[in-house]
């Protein structure tokens, strides 16, 4: 029985690195997916929503930078910052200076040809770093509902 | 290495966050988001919590390098600079270390911006 689940276990790490390309230890998951990136954006919060995550902040970086510096011009790059006040709660307590850290940052970018690449960053990374149990086991379930809503991008 | 430098000052919170305004002004940074930690909580949640604020600072010169050099780094961006008042009249602002959070990108070509932003920020906090 343990031997099955073992199994299970590593067929389903395998096929997440395959789906999302990426290692558990990278920073961040990603999906591309057809659409413009206002299109995406939508999708993404709807996504989110049905995880129980909002989107406090929207920064059109493209847009900010092209404002602020001469020459500079980017295509369609959206920082979204996600949060779930229930989770964002039970991180405080944990650790009082997770401020640091939050929202969790998502990104809509436009790659051309009618891709949009959606990034959102992987909690558990950071967590890591601050060294605390309680804020890893948050970290993981908030990085598990993320995934979610990035594999439900059509 | 630390993942934050920290100061904290004696004051009024909303006075303090506009001289912390000021100072990142100073270097470069403007405040892209600010979000009200305690009016959240209470609202969403009717939790009672400190005053407690937390501002998403912006160099653009130096978001723009660090976007070439990553492409990603936008999950990381903005630097967030958190004010916070345990105790009446106490105001706690700490800035991130983007160079410790970087660590976990392992990219070369960001060390030097990390490097020279991280500068920038432990300096609007000395300055405090």
């Amino acid at each position: 029985m343990r031997k099955h689940l073992l199994l299970l276990s590593l067929i389903l790490v395998v096929a997440i690195q395959f789906t999302f390309g990426q290692s558990e230890g990278d920073y961040y998951f990603s999906k591309t997916v057809k659409g413009t990136v206002e299109e995406v954006t939508a999708q993404l919060k709807t996504e989110l929503k049905k995880q129980g995550f909002g989107v406090i902040t929207e920064i059109d970086m493209d847009k900010k930078l092209k404002e602020k510096l001469d020459g500079v011009d980017l295509s369609s790059y959206k920082i979204l910052g996600v949060c779930s006040p229930g989770f964002a709660w039970q991180t405080l307590q944990a650790e009082e200076n997770i401020g640091l850290f939050l929202p969790c940052k998502a990104l809509v970018k436009d790659n051309g040809n009618g891709n949009t690449e959606v990034v959102i960053v992987n909690p558990s990374v950071l967590m890591v770093m601050l060294g605390k149990k309680e804020l890893a086991e948050i970290a993981d379930k908030v990085k598990e509902k993320f995934l979610i809503a990035l594999n439900n991008l059509k | 290495m630390s993942y934050y430098f920290t100061k904290t000052i004696e004051g009024d919170f909303e006075q303090v966050i506009e001289k912390v305004t000021d100072e990142l002004k100073k270097e470069g940074f403007g405040i892209l988001t600010e979000i009200d930690v305690k009016a959240t909580l209470k609202k969403k949640l009717d939790v009672d919590f400190y005053n407690y604020k937390i501002l998403g600072a912006c160099n653009p010169p130096y978001a723009h390098k660090a976007l070439e050099a990553e492409d990603k780094i936008g999950t990381m961006l903005p630097c967030n600079v958190i004010v916070q008042e345990r105790e009446a009249g106490k105001i706690e602002v700490s800035a991130v270390n983007p160079e410790a959070s970087m660590q976990a990108v392992q990219n070369e070509a960001l060390a030097g911006v990390a490097g020279e932003i991280t500068e920038k920020l432990q300096k609007v906090i000395n300055n405090l």
